[in-house]
């Protein structure tokens, strides 16, 4: 059980001057039930290769396999497999349409033709599983403040109870409490109940704290792909396509090179308390 | 003499219901003074809905005072006469730069707000061409916006604002629907236009890394001032800040965790450096 992708590439305005190959034989596997962050500034092909992994885009060449079965055949449901594979877009908000919170949760399995009480059941469920507050599900969503939008927004994809779960940029323009909140959310939600979850985001700091694998894009490439630590370890490599790694690796990268006995694969505060905070107490005793 | 002089700032607006009706009033300006020198580089931090846009939108009479006043290089915006000069006095940089670049090609996007003010032909060109430099965005004059990056389109957008020759510009939220290089392109040009060309910048941001250089913060939560202060003293108040749905970068949070454990750490550490000379000391 799982998603593949074998070699696909994929080019826009083929035939002409400004043919651009957004995705370059790109080939991995994404289990069931991990959670992956993908990586890459602006052009690097990410977003580009998550649209196909719910057949949004159709590969050049190459082809996606899910569960074993290539979403290319001509009898596969691609329909079906939409609702398997959700994908919250970008400023999902930007999609809320209905008049209430309730009834826009309820569009996505309405669409799969579930009956008016399944359908009922899955937006309750889904409004739960995101925290969305109970009193505001009669609220129109348009009332609603930046993060709870989106709250809602991810509430609709959820509701039709897909096993991957794609994100593309969903902290872009919260602010930074709302920001922990969602990815928070999402955490605990993966969690419990072991979707596989796709975070598509620039920010490395994000994508430290929550992740378990990163796939670093560059160039229409998978560059490097890895736990964070694996991954972070490449400072220099990263600084090299336009990336940062944390504020912290930096700061233990720059201790090390000063002499201090410390772990250069933190990439959270937490962690580089603890390491600094051993390493200190081993320099003091040795200066007494 | 201050170039923004708001004083007891309140702006109410109403809640509609789907008929129009009036459900009640809300108020995001709450009694805001702000007091902003020529010259001067300051940022207003706060949370989604705090008020900082509002303010911001005050700034060059796009929305006028429900009560107090806010004068604008000397100049009451509540007065209609002067909302003219004030708008060439105090240009705006929106968040989305989709939504303010109006032509098909840079050049005559930047050209768009002096050719409104009447200026003569040659001149037009000379300051497309100075605000484009900038910028560094000239050799992009005769591109398509469209084809740029995000970034790149929000500083031809701060370009068309330079080339009204304002003496002081607004950012609102300039960087929140960028990528990490496109926020420092965005951010690094702001400090040089304030640096070299003396222009008064106002920052509005939520991204706490991106006021470490300011010479003054302003943080707003609720639709009032609630901390003000040069950055390094604004950080060193990390709980505070957290109270008001704010982050701090992560080195000042280190620095302030390592205190905490008994590190003997000064509070409001900015930088990766300071914090090195401090445990090497």
């Amino acid at each position: 059980m799982s998603l593949i992708v074998d070699k696909v590439s994929y080019k826009y305005s083929t035939g002409t001057a400004y043919e651009v190959t957004a995705l370059d034989e790109v080939s991995l596997e994404i289990k069931d039930g991990e959670f992956i962050g993908i990586i890459g500034h602006t052009g690097s092909g990410k977003s580009t290769l998550v649209q196909h992994l719910n057949g949004i885009l159709k590969a050049t060449s190459g082809t996606v396999y899910y569960n074993g079965q290539d979403i290319y055949d001509k009898d596969y449901d691609l329909k079906d497999l939409r609702t398997r594979v959700g994908m919250v877009f970008q400023y999902p908000e930007h999609q809320l349409f209905e008049t209430t919170v309730f009834e826009d949760v309820e569009f996505g399995p309405k669409n799969q033709g579930l009956d008016e009480k399944e359908v009922a059941e899955r937006a309750y469920d889904a409004l739960q599983r995101v925290g969305f507050p109970e009193e505001y599900y009669d609220q129109s969503p348009f009332d609603l403040s930046g993060g709870q939008k989106r709250r809602a927004a991810i509430a609709g994809v959820l509701a039709m109870k897909p096993s991957v779960l794609i994100l593309d940029e969903p902290t872009a323009g919260l602010d930074p409490k709302g920001r922990n909140e969602i990815l928070d959310m999402i955490r605990s939600m993966h969690e419990k109940s072991h979707i596989t979850i796709i975070l598509v985001s620039h920010s490395m700091e994000d994508v430290a704290n929550y992740v378990d694998r990163i796939i670093v894009m560059n160039d229409a490439k998978v560059f490097l792909d890895g736990t964070p630590k694996e991954v972070f370890a490449h400072s220099k490599d990263l600084e090299a396509i336009g990336l940062a790694v944390p504020e912290v690796t930096y700061l233990m990268l720059e201790l090390k090179e000063m002499g201090w006995d410390v772990d250069t694969t933190v990439t959270t505060v937490e962690e580089a308390r603890k390491e600094i905070l051993r390493a200190y107490e081993v320099k003091k005793s040795a200066s007494k | 003499m201050n170039i923004i002089d708001a004083r007891k700032l309140v702006h109410e607006y109403f809640r509609r219901d789907e008929e129009g009706n009036v459900e009640g009033v809300s108020v995001a300006l709450d009694g805001v003074d702000l007091k902003v020198k020529a010259g001067q580089f300051i940022s207003v931090l706060g949370h989604n809905g705090s008020g900082k846009s509002t303010l911001a939108k005050h700034i060059n009479a796009l929305l006028t005072p429900s009560d107090g006043t806010i004068y604008v290089d000397g100049k009451n915006t509540a007065e209609p006469e002067n909302t003219y000069d004030i708008r060439q006095t105090a240009g705006m940089v929106f968040q989305n730069p989709d939504n303010q670049i109006i032509a098909s090609i840079v050049e005559e996007d930047v050209g768009f707000g002096p050719e409104n003010m009447g200026v003569p032909t040659d001149e037009i060109w000379e300051r497309v061409e100075n605000a484009l430099k900038s910028v560094q965005m000239w050799k992009y004059r005769t591109h398509s916006p469209n084809r740029l990056s995000g970034g790149q389109k929000q500083r031809v957008a701060i370009a068309g604002v330079m080339a009204m020759q304002p003496k002081c510009i607004i950012l609102d939220e300039p960087t929140a629907m960028l990528d990490p290089d496109g926020r420092k392109e965005v951010i690094r040009v702001a400090h040089e236009l304030n640096q070299k060309k003396n222009i008064t910048v106002i920052l509005i941001t939520h991204y706490m890394e991106e006021v470490v250089d300011s010479d003054y913060v302003y943080v707003m939560d609720k639709g009032k001032i609630v901390m003000e202060g040069v950055p390094r003293d604004i950080f060193s108040r990390v709980d505070e800040l957290k109270s008001h749905r704010m982050d701090v970068p992560q080195i000042t949070l280190l620095a302030h965790e390592l205190k905490r454990s008994g590190v003997p750490v000064p509070e409001g550490i900015l930088h990766r450096k300071e914090l090195i000379n401090v445990l090497n000391s």
